[in-house]
């Protein structure tokens, strides 16, 4: 490989421009998102498998004792006294299905509007956007463990030995639950994060790029919820 | 000890690198087993311990605990926190983080400097190989004559399934590990990779990784090999908890890496570097690090979903629950076969450029060659289900899948006659890395011709299961990958080290390990052609010669890799100086100084042409 030297470079000495790191941030969190996004195919396909194969019947039923709702001395009583039957399982609430969309994605669009904020040169009005994007982003949280709350465990005894066990649904539902747990905590982590950062001038109208990262990751985690409410409202 | 190094880390506050100064592995590795017990501790006042995943959590969170304080105590989120507080580091933190004036320590350290990171990913390698070479050793002794002898079937069975993912690891690191690292960089005219903290978060995460694999193994491991079948990975011991956490934390670490190798050739080219005269190690490189990129995930996945499992009565794999083992099986082998290429892409990269230096001509057919990987990546995620043909999923896709399968034969193929036609009339110079490219070209041929013969379902139905697929994929491992690793080590010994490998004692390694593949999966194939069954402690007296012969071809690999050792730590120290650019090798990491400054380049050079334009000085002559 024959190389020639380049005068240029020798005098911009070993630094690189803003615009440079950027677009190299900015392919760097989109392959992060590719691979979220196949993380999340991959619980897709696992939800629509599980349903689609309907293994025992048992995509939402199950032979076992129903505990939703009964302390342990009454559970207690149900295992003496009935045999298990099939129980079948309601799916989750499409309002608060929905709900958990709605706020999802009004966390998002605060994002969104701090960095236009910025974009338009008040770096300093972002400092409320981003906390409250991250508050609002863990309310959905709690929205999310409620709703994961209400997904009933049973108590099946089989072969001898007893269990609690969830349903293929209430398995898949909760893998969903866990997965975007994690995300939001993630998110109000980078929301806070960049207020901090606003507040400590390392964010500003100048230097606002970062903001930018934060909200493609936080659109897609809204994309996500949005899929995961219509695939599983509409198969269920 | 909190407060001691808070302490100190305030009067150093003035000197680059701050808090991270006082760390480094070891207080990685204190702080790891410290946050390990405190998170065990924890798990066992809090959680339920009647409930039925009790075990399964502690074991977890106790792992977790590891992975966590290993993290903090290495330094891994010191960055993440600085940037939380607003506190960005400087550019002497930068130089520091760097290893700049630092010395050999910086190899203990959390260095971001994709030279060290490169040389630790050796060390890394070298230490999986080893881990996992003694488990083979051992499997191979019980495995010598029929009946029980050495180990009973359950630790049998645990070793079987860690030597499996410990070397599935280290060929998964082998090449993209090292090389990636240490000569991507300045092969594209880059001062570092694109993200140099991250390149060094993928190294340690993976550092983290294997005491949770070994753990296993200690916490009476798992007996379903390693593909963790369900429903036996479901009934399994806690050691399947540390191995599924080992395995979440590992795809972690190649994710990151797999993200900034993608980085570094797209946006650090140095001027005048289109992808067209991109070396043929980086496309390699890159293609391998976006199949990981859409195949790790699926791991992540297959194994978090096991440990729910296990750990919260959900019933993913569970048949009585609604769940399936299909399932596993299929998110198992979205991963399993495009890992294959993740791991043999690489490594095939690598043997490209030694074929060409060392032919003295042009890379036959450059687009043909990129092409042929970019196929052989595109095609591995349709070709899943070939392990699943015995399975009883979806026998009307047998065919289609069976035809996918047969078709990536095609791209291989491709890739494989570039190689012959680089070789062929070429001006051959037999120095120690050609020895692995010849190695390579025979025993990839056995492996891949195999495959195709496992790739028809009713040889299949037969051969599944047997020692047969054990023998192909072994071919394709060790006879294949790692001797591209090996070769890719002699080639690039003298960059990293400044001295040659030691051509002696690597030409006798050469042919013991040559020899000993040959004898060892040879006789194997017979053993499974005869029918005899995988993952068994002992087999049938008809069984008896092959398996003899086996064990006695493990030995002689066994020879050859000692052999190896030898030359590398021999060489490593007092080899012979080799100069800059030994091979006199067009391709820019070989027109730096050797050993390579901080930044590589002082001033960045500007490409005018393509990397391989061997022989045509006499040509124009
Ligand atoms: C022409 C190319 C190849 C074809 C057609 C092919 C085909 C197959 C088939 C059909 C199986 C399933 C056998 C069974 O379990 O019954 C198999 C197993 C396997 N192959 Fe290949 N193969 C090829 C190349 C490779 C390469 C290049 C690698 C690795 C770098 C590889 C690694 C494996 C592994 C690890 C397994 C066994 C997994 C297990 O069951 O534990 N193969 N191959
Ligand atoms: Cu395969």
């Amino acid at each position: 490989m024959s190389v020639a030297t380049h005068d240029e470079h020798a005098t911009e000495g070993h630094h690189e421009s803003p615009e440079v790191i950027d677009h190299r941030q900015r392919l760097g969190i989109w392959l992060f998102i590719a691979g979220d996004v196949i993380t999340f195919s991959a619980l897709v396909f696992t939800y629509l498998y599980l349903k689609g194969t309907n293994t025992t019947g048992g995509w939402r039923s199950i032979v076992a004792f129903n505990f939703a709702g009964l302390n342990r001395v009454q559970a207690n009583d149900l295992i003496n006294n009935a045999t298990p039957h099939r129980v079948f399982e309601a799916p989750v609430a499409t309002g608060l299905n929905w709900l958990i969309v709605a706020v999802v994605v009004v966390s998002a669009a605060l994002i969104a509007l701090g960095e236009s904020r910025i974009r338009n040169g008040t770096a300093k009005s972002f400092i409320p956007l981003g906390y409250l994007a991250a508050v609002v982003a863990l309310v959905a949280g709690v929205f999310e463990i409620v709703q994961m709350r209400d997904i009933p465990q049973y108590f099946a005894v089989q072969n001898d030995s007893q269990l609690f066990v969830h349903t293929a649904y209430g398995s898949a539902m909760l893998a969903f639950g866990g997965a975007l747990l994690a995300h939001l905590i993630l998110l109000a982590f980078l929301g806070v994060g960049l207020s901090v950062r606003t507040s400590r001038g390392a964010v500003t109208a100048e230097k606002w790029t970062q903001v930018r990262l934060v909200r493609f990751f936080w659109v897609w985690v809204a994309i996500s919820t949005v899929v995961t409410a219509i695939i599983t409202s509409a198969v269920k | 000890m909190t407060t001691t190094l808070e302490h100190t880390a305030h009067e150093s506050k003035s000197k680059a690198g701050g808090f991270l100064r006082h760390l480094n592995f070891f207080t990685g590795v204190i702080t790891g087993v410290v946050m390990a017990v405190i998170f065990y501790v924890i798990g066992r006042v809090t959680l339920d311990q009647s409930g039925r995943g009790f075990v399964d959590q502690l074991t977890t969170v106790t792992g977790v605990g590891w992975v966590i304080g290993f993290w903090l105590g290495i330094g891994a989120l010191t960055g993440v926190g600085k940037w939380f507080i607003g506190k960005d580091q400087t550019h002497a933190d930068e130089m520091y983080l760097a290893g700049k004036d630092m010395g050999k320590f910086r190899y203990w350290k959390y260095t971001t400097d994709h030279k060290v990171v490169g040389v630790q990913y050796v060390i890394v390698t070298m230490i999986l190989l080893g881990a996992g070479g003694i488990l083979a050793m051992a499997i191979r002794t019980e495995l010598m004559t029929p009946g029980n002898h050495f180990v009973n079937p359950q630790i049998y069975n645990a070793f079987i399934s860690v030597h499996g993912m410990l070397m599935i690891i280290a060929l998964i690191v082998a090449v993209a590990g090292p090389w990636a690292n240490f000569v991507v960089p300045i092969m594209v005219g880059a001062r570092d990779m694109a993200f140099p903290r991250l390149n060094a978060l993928s190294l340690w995460t993976l550092v983290a990784a294997i005491p949770l694999l070994l753990g296993s193994l200690c916490i009476g491991g798992l007996s379903m090999g390693w593909v963790t079948q369900a429903p036996i990975s479901e009934q399994a011991g806690p050691g399947m908890d540390l191995f599924a956490l080992a395995i979440i934390t590992f795809a972690v670490s190649t994710t990151v890496a797999g993200v900034n190798t993608i980085c570094t050739v797209l946006t650090m080219r140095t001027k005048g570097m289109t992808l067209e005269r991109l070396p043929i190690f980086v496309w390699a490189s890159m293609i391998a690090a976006g199949l990981g990129l859409y195949a790790f995930p699926f791991f992540l996945v297959v194994m978090s979903l096991n440990l729910v499992d296990r750990m919260n009565g959900t019933s993913f794999f569970i048949a009585a629950g609604g769940g399936t083992g299909w399932l596993q099986e299929n998110l198992f082998w979205l991963m399993g076969h495009p890992e294959v290429y993740v791991i043999l892409l690489p490594a095939v990269g690598a043997l490209f450029e030694i074929t060409t230096v060392f032919s003295r001509k042009p890379l036959f057919s450059y687009r043909t060659a990129v092409g042929g990987m970019a196929a052989l990546a595109g095609l591995s995620v349709l070709v899943w289900a070939h392990h699943m043909f015995t399975t009883g999923w979806a026998p009307t896709l047998g065919g289609p899948f069976m035809l996918t399968t047969e078709l990536i034969s095609i791209p291989t193929g491709i890739v494989f006659l570039c190689i012959l036609g680089t070789l062929w009339r070429g001006n051959i110079w037999m120095r120690l890395p050609m020895y692995w490219v010849f190695g390579f070209v025979f025993n990839f041929i056995v492996g891949g011709v195999t495959g195709i013969y496992l790739s028809d379902i009713p040889v299949d139905n037969q051969m599944h299961g047997t020692m047969f697929v054990v023998a192909h994929f072994h071919y394709v491992f060790v006879g294949s990958v790692l001797f591209g690793a090996i070769g890719a080590l002699a080639f690039w010994f003298p960059k990293m080290s400044g001295r040659y490998l030691d051509e002696k004692l690597g030409k006798i390694s050469f042919w013991l390990t040559f020899i000993g593949v040959q004898v060892t999966f040879l006789a194997m194939f017979v053993s499974g052609l005869r029918g005899m069954p995988r993952r068994y402690s002992s087999y049938s007296i008809i069984f008896e010669h092959t398996n003899f012969i086996s064990t006695v071809g493990a030995y002689i690999i066994m020879a050859g890799m000692l052999v190896l050792l030898g030359a590398i730590i021999t060489s490593w120290r007092s080899g012979e100086a080799s100069g800059p650019n030994p091979w006199h090798s067009k391709t820019l990491e070989w027109l730096v100084p050797t050993p390579v400054p901080l930044e590589n380049f002082e001033v960045l050079p500007v490409i005018t042409e393509d990397p391989y334009t061997y022989g045509e000085e006499l040509v124009n002559s």
